[in-house]
């Protein structure tokens, strides 16, 4: 499906829904990824002390 | 829709194309799928044949235990079937059963016209059949499937051969798959809902999906990096937890369970949502306590992070950290008494009926209670001493899992079926599948608590003649149990092909919500437009 064919939501937020998406995927995916190498850096610090 | 939307999103409903189904046709539509109601019927189909994948392989499980000695398989495929059987249940059949019921009712909960991230939705999906081809495909390789049990212990689990980089990597990409699910679920909640579609208005449904993401974000890295560490002292030299190169393999069990406890609620927590849908629907009542149900689920999800050891009592912890996981672990009986207390209260005076979903919802009601009830006996630490590693902790993670998650997810899908294909389904053949699930689901697990109090071990092929008598029961149950699954995938085809037609937005006369104001089956793309005040504060009359 091509984004034009996309439904629609509404237009007037759209601009500024559209960034608080971003904003979300980006605040989680920085919870994610820290929950990862966190735990990895935990057990090297671990490893190392 | 029966109503004019509200006038301060009027400005679009020039394209309001609820009553148009453009939609892509041939295998086009499902491989370039970004439409949440494909993506989410592409799950639960996924979801369904994992589902008999799993279960097949119990069914051989429960043909080797029909009797003490050595029949079928050898002890070697017997451990593979136990460690496929859990990560199949676990990752294919009931977290993707979930997302398929995320896809399919959040947005129109909400109403949302479609997920947040739609193209992201559809790589979610379809990493999923590449990683169980890969896990599955381990029974070809020399050695076998892996066999250390799902929970992945080393030093067993790395001492496997060609097997243990498939599942590493297999583990990866489920993990992958969940956390852009979840990811995909908190954007379009936070960011999606309608106008007027308050936080505390949202139904228990989307509030429960909303919780379980956030827990599957913080734990799935978690297994991630747990795995990744396990890759690297295979095959990089390192000794994360390789006692002979100072690593800790107890430190795997501590990380693994800080993933695998809020696990248990990530396929828990949903049917919660399901059951509180489910029980005032069909109890002609508004839920009782809808805020103490959310804060319930909250604090719930909040206790999960903080009981993990309790999966490990007899590795040798402090003394302080045997208590400290033993209370933390019973007072997870709070919260969830309450939620308990108000699905009963729901009920009390309600004008009752008995359909397939509330009789699934019910059947989560009473066993799940019984599951939770023995593991209240598992958290007290003496008791666990005798109890670990027996067919009592077996017969308890199954009173939990399948009906807590499997009933609950059923009890959904004949909830909203009809909903789904505009067509309703046989109630009789449906309270057929549940009287013969829920008679043999407990001739299959309950003798499990005797033989497990009893003594014996979990994971064994063979066994002393003294278990004989009850593990054919159990046995038996479980054959009959499998072969009642049979009649949910026919009842769902014949409902498709020949159901009757349903009349109006409402299949149950109690149904409440957004999705029932939408026409039946719910259009291809919906809330285009969104649902005006009316209908959400209908759908919200708590």
């Amino acid at each position: 499906m091509t984004s034009s064919e996309q439904p629609l939501v509404t237009r007037q937020d759209d601009a500024r829904r559209r960034k608080r998406v971003r904003l979300t995927t980006l605040v989680v995916t920085i919870v994610v990824l820290a929950f990862y190498f966190g735990f990895i850096a935990m057990m090297l610090y671990r490893a190392t002390r | 829709m029966a109503e004019t939307p509200h006038t301060e999103v009027h400005a679009h409903a020039d394209h309001d194309h609820d009553d148009h189904d453009h939609k892509p046709h041939g295998w086009r539509r499902w491989v370039f799928a970004t439409n949440h109601k494909d993506i989410g019927t592409m799950y639960l189909v996924f979801s369904c044949l994992m589902f008999f994948t799993g279960g097949a392989f119990a069914m051989l499980i429960r043909a080797e235990l029909f009797k003490p000695g050595l029949q079928i398989v050898d002890a070697g495929v017997f451990n593979s079937l136990t460690t496929m059987h859990g990560l199949v249940m676990i990752f294919g059949a009931i977290m993707p059963a979930w997302v398929g019921l995320a896809n399919w009712m959040i947005p129109i909960q909400i109403g949302a016209p479609d997920m947040a991230l739609p193209r992201l939705n559809n790589l979610s999906f379809w990493i999923l059949p590449f990683a169980f081809l890969l896990l599955l495909s381990s029974w070809l390789v020399p050695g076998s499937a892996p066999a250390g049990g799902w929970t992945m212990y080393p030093p067993l689990t790395l001492q496997f051969g060609a097997s243990f980089p498939m599942l590493i990597f297999a583990i990866h990409m489920m993990g992958i798959s969940s956390i852009l699910g979840a990811l995909n679920v908190i954007v379009t909640i936070m960011n999606l809902r309608a106008p007027g579609m308050t936080l505390l208005r949202m139904p228990l449904f989307v509030w429960t999906w909303l919780i379980t993401s956030f827990l599957l974000v913080a734990v799935m890295p978690v297994l991630a990096g747990a795995v990744t560490m396990m890759l690297t002292d295979h095959f990089f030299g390192t000794s994360f937890f390789n006692a002979a190169g100072g690593g800790d393999p107890v430190m795997f069990q501590h990380i693994f369970w800080f993933f695998g406890h809020p696990e248990v609620y990530i396929m828990i927590l949903p049917g919660f949502g399901v059951v509180s849908e489910v029980i005032p629907a069909f109890s002609r009542k508004p839920l009782f306590g809808y805020e103490a149900m959310v804060y319930a689920t909250a604090s719930i999800a909040f206790l999960s992070f903080i009981v993990w050891a309790h999966h490990m009592f007899t590795v040798g912890l402090p003394t302080s950290a045997l208590l400290f996981f033993m209370f933390a672990t019973m007072l997870i009986a709070v919260p969830t008494g309450v939620k308990v207390f108000n699905w009963t209260a729901t009920m009390w005076r309600g004008s009752l009926s008995f359909e397939p979903p509330m009789l699934f919802a019910l059947a989560f009601l009473f066993l799940f209670t019984i599951g939770g009830f023995s593991g209240l006996m598992l958290a007290i630490v003496p008791a666990d001493f005798q109890y670990q590693d027996t067919y009592f902790v077996v017969a308890h993670f199954h009173y939990v899992l399948v009906s807590g998650s499997a009933f609950a997810i059923m009890s959904g899908v004949y909830y909203w079926l009809p909903k789904w294909v505009g067509r309703m389904y046989d109630i009789r053949l449906g309270t057929w599948h549940f009287w013969l699930s829920a008679i043999f689901f407990n001739v299959l697990f309950f003798p499990q608590h005797f033989l497990g109090l009893a003594g014996m071990p979990r994971r064994i092929p063979d066994y002393a003649v003294q278990f004989a008598d009850w593990n054919m029961v159990s046995s038996i149950g479980g054959f009959a149990f499998g072969l009642s699954q049979l009649l949910f995938p026919y009842l769902i085809w014949k409902c498709v092909r020949s159901g009757k037609p349903v009349e109006g937005t409402r299949a149950w006369e109690g149904a409440r919500g957004l999705e029932w104001e939408l026409p039946s089956p719910a259009p291809y793309h919906s809330w285009t437009t969104p649902p005006t005040e009316a209908m959400i504060a209908r759908g919200a009359a708590h």
